[in-house]
């Protein structure tokens, strides 16, 4: 099922990306380049460029960073600040695995921007919570003895109150 | 320290592979990411969520301890209240600024040491550690992270003088990775009667002894060597900038500006603005974007804020802020019996703290309200917090959860 997130402007130059899972892709240059290692690649191998793989991302997630990619091509002028926002927001509420592997994705292709509105609702997932919650939140086993324990939580004593 | 990262980062390998061979399962989302990410999300996080953090597993608590992995602090500036009314000194934090939507907590942070040292004044904040000097014999000082309640009783001066009234500062030099505790003791032998409080003027002598934290004894450099040095003039409390501890001093004609310089361990007197047409030659001296700066109260009631741009150029001074009088309408600033016992209270006025992001200025009056100043609207904002106590001193603090020893190398 191979899914085209090319743009509606028939003037922007379009290039093609293959997922790990050999599916390809065509995408709007400008949107593609907002990842800093396709950039590079891009510009490596010039025009000559057939298919450029990208052996690190699955078709599922590479649709998703595309997505983003698409939204934030354009500069955002104030009036749109909000609603971009809010588009944010709602991008970044994922399931947690499709959250683990966009955000690796988003590391392996350079996106900042987008590296650290991730990065953000990661902390978020963390912010105000106790280790007990912490640890099931993400699945995390405590592996501390029950005397370590004891001992951080006098040491912490203020932070459990 | 470094196999059990290591241990960890090839464990999150392992179990990366195991996510990609099972896509879609979740839960070890924090367990699986590579080091840098989780780096990069702790260093997002204020320091109480840290302190959480570190009690969630042994990896975690590892990573968290490293002062190299996590070494972006600017967001783990938070707030410490010292608080000593109705008796003895205790100790409140808050993360700041917010990182929620809601009402912060103000929370306690004890002092493992209070049986020895129940009350005590702060010397300074350096680097996530706390410079404590006890407040009623002052012959104690404590080193004291607040954030993992490790601290150090640092040694006694060989040397004690009869009448002693001591000024302390507390600094980091960047370049010699130094930390040095400076104590400036004003003494009188003989049978002479003890100094009073308000004595700023009494014929003395006076002993200057550091102490480089790590080492056992403190060393003495003989007496004050800057101007006046035969009177124990009234010292500021004391700011660190450039490598530098700097107090505002006055003395019987006037007042200067000290520096000791934490590298060769010198006094050097610093520049003064040029401000004129004020009634009271006093300011509060204060660091902003690491400069060094002056709050001066004129007599219109404003405050106006001076920062030197290069340090010890004296034409560098630039008024860079004028505040207007404001009163905030807290009733809670009234005073009360207790209030005129507690020494904080009683040395509070209008204070700087620190700026904030967009250049908004954080201000602290009469020790009972934090406020901030934006300059561009020029708007007042009363900040409230859950729990605040009533009487405080602010230190702006960068919390730290190294181990004291992994600053001083011992």
């Amino acid at each position: 099922m191979a899914s085209s997130t090319s743009g509606s402007s028939s003037s922007s130059k379009v290039v093609k990306i293959r997922s790990s899972d050999n599916e390809n892709f065509e995408v709007e240059e400008a949107a593609a380049a907002r990842s800093e290692t396709i950039k590079k690649l891009l510009e490596d191998v010039g025009d000559d460029a057939d298919v450029i793989p990208l052996p690190n991302v699955d078709a599922k997630t590479l649709v998703k960073v595309m997505e983003w990619c698409k939204k934030h091509m354009d500069d955002v002028d104030e009036l749109n600040k909000e609603e971009m926002k809010t588009w944010d927001a709602e991008f970044v509420d994922m399931d947690q695995s499709c959250l683990y592997n966009v955000l690796l994705a988003a590391n392996f292709l350079n996106i900042k921007e987008l590296l650290d509105q991730l990065t953000q609702k990661v902390a978020d997932m963390i912010k105000g919570k106790s280790p007990e919650e912490i640890r099931a939140t993400f699945n995390i086993k405590n592996d501390f003895t029950p005397e370590e324990e004891a001992e951080i939580r006098k040491q912490n004593a203020w932070a459990f109150e | 320290m470094n196999s059990d990262c290591e241990t960890q980062r090839k464990r999150s390998k392992n179990k990366q592979e195991e996510e990609e061979d099972e896509p879609g399962s979740s839960g070890t989302l924090m367990e699986s990411l590579p080091l840098e990410i989780i780096t990069n999300i702790f260093s997002s996080l204020p320091i109480s969520s840290l302190v959480q953090s570190k009690c969630v597993c042994r990896a975690w608590r590892i990573l968290l301890q490293d002062p190299n992995l996590v070494g972006t602090t600017h967001n783990k500036l938070c707030l410490i209240f010292h608080c000593d009314n109705p008796i003895r000194n205790h100790l409140y934090f808050l993360d700041f600024p917010s990182h929620s939507d809601e009402i912060d907590k103000v929370k306690k942070i004890q002092t493992p040491f209070c049986a020895s040292m129940p009350e005590f004044d702060i010397i300074g904040s350096c680097n996530g550690l706390l410079c404590l000097s006890d407040s009623l014999y002052n012959d104690s000082v404590y080193i004291y992270n607040p954030f993992t309640r490790d601290y150090r009783e640092l040694p006694k001066s060989i040397i004690q003088y009869p009448n002693q009234k001591v000024v302390f500062g507390f600094g980091f030099h960047s370049e010699t990775k130094e930390y040095k505790v400076v104590k400036i003791i004003y003494y009188r032998n003989g049978r002479r009667r003890p100094f009073g409080r308000h004595e700023f003027y009494t014929a003395s002598q006076s002993d200057v002894q550091v102490l480089a934290l790590g080492s056992s004894t403190w060393r003495s450099l003989g007496k004050v060597s800057v101007c006046n040095d035969n009177y124990v003039d009234h010292w500021s409390d004391q700011v660190c900038a450039n490598g530098r501890l700097v107090w505002r001093r006055r003395y019987f004609r006037g007042h200067s500006l000290v520096s000791f310089v934490l590298a060769d361990e010198q006094f050097k007197e610093v520049p003064q603005p040029k401000v004129e047409g004020f009634w009271r030659p006093d300011y509060q001296l204060v660091v902003l974007r690491g400069c060094l700066a002056a709050a001066y109260h004129s007599r219109d009631g404003k405050l106006q804020i001076w920062v030197m741009k290069d340090y010890d150029v004296k034409d560098s001074w630039v008024k860079e802020f004028n505040i207007p009088s404001y009163m905030p309408e807290e009733p809670k600033l009234e005073m009360n019996r207790n209030v005129m016992v507690s020494k904080l209270a009683r040395n509070g006025r209008l204070r700087v703290l620190c700026l904030l992001n967009h250049s908004e200025i954080l201000l602290e009056y009469r020790s009972g309200l934090l406020v901030v100043y934006d300059p561009k609207s020029g708007k007042f904002k009363d900040l409230e917090f859950q729990g605040m106590p009533k009487w405080f001193q602010t230190v702006v603090h960068v919390g730290d959860l190294s181990q004291i020893n992994t600053h001083i190398g011992t």
